[in-house]
């Protein structure tokens, strides 16, 4: 289910980096995620609430975050404002693909909470409860991996 | 003539400048920003603006109960939802606080315009 759930979000997400920052990307097949995920160094958290909880990662690296940030804006931004412009990336790509799926399921009722935030070297995030599968979207800039989990698995 | 008094309420500065942006003719003065629907409620009581642009998604108090709060206290209150979720659902719970007008994230400055002309135009709505 989480698989047929992240081709709403991986679709979201390729139409916003062409809406927001002009950029073509391209996703690759879902793959399952193990309970571990290994972050690049820089990944936006936001959990997702009603008839099936889970959570959305949007990971990159700290590099490719920054570059991303500035293409957006279209100007070098400082540190706080490339967290808060990927935080709101993740939120529309997130908020978006939440849409078609509440649509395509009346009674869902499926939303979003604020986004966290988590950069370092060698980060590892453990969601033990959550079956997940991730994508790998290429960007000129760089990939990002996409990962949706829910409670209950597929 | 005087200007359109904007107070936005929204947890995210992207979007503080992407709606400063958009409202950067001349036409309209951002009077203030709230972080969080409470902030919202609180700010508007105290600035009383013409046009609200109200995110949903926000910690302490979400957008929907920020908006529901100002339309008891002022029924004629002009707000635009501006939101990355744009279901079905989430539109009929605020049309029936009285919203009327819903612009979905990522927004475009036309889009933005557009959206102020018919709340703007919306007599009491």
């Amino acid at each position: 289910m989480s698989a047929n759930y992240l081709e709403h979000f991986s679709a979201s997400m390729l139409q916003n980096l062409q809406e927001m920052a002009g950029m073509e990307a391209a996703a690759s097949q879902p793959t399952g995620q193990e309970t571990a995920f290994a972050s690049q160094g820089f990944s936006v958290i936001i959990g997702i609430t009603g008839k099936r909880p889970g959570r959305i990662i949007l990971d990159t690296t700290q590099a490719t975050a920054c570059a991303l940030s500035n293409t957006i804006n279209g100007e070098e931004c400082d540190e706080e404002f490339v967290l808060d412009t990927m935080a709101e990336l993740t939120n529309i790509v997130s908020g978006n693909g939440i849409t078609t799926v509440n649509n395509a399921n009346p009674g869902m009722g499926l939303m979003l909470t604020p986004p966290s935030i988590f950069i370092g070297n060698e980060l590892t995030i453990v969601s033990p409860k959550l079956n997940a599968e991730v994508v790998t979207v290429t960007t000129p800039l760089g990939p990002i991996n996409l990962s949706i989990g829910f409670e209950g698995g597929k | 003539m005087s200007k359109i008094r904007v107070l936005i309420v929204d947890d995210s500065p992207f979007i503080h400048k992407a709606i400063s942006r958009a409202l950067a003719n001349g036409d309209f003065e951002v009077c203030g920003i709230g972080s969080n629907g409470k902030e919202g409620a609180e700010l508007y009581a105290k600035l009383k603006p013409d046009l609200v642009t109200m995110d949903i998604t926000m910690p302490i108090m979400d957008g929907l109960d920020s908006a529901r709060t100002i339309m008891k206290s002022d029924p004629s209150a002009k707000i635009i939802m501006l939101s990355a979720m744009g279901d079905e659902e989430l539109m009929k719970s605020a049309k029936e606080i009285g919203i009327r007008v819903f612009l979905q994230k990522p927004f475009k400055s036309d889009e933005m315009m557009k959206a102020i002309a018919q709340v703007m135009g919306a007599s009491g709505a």
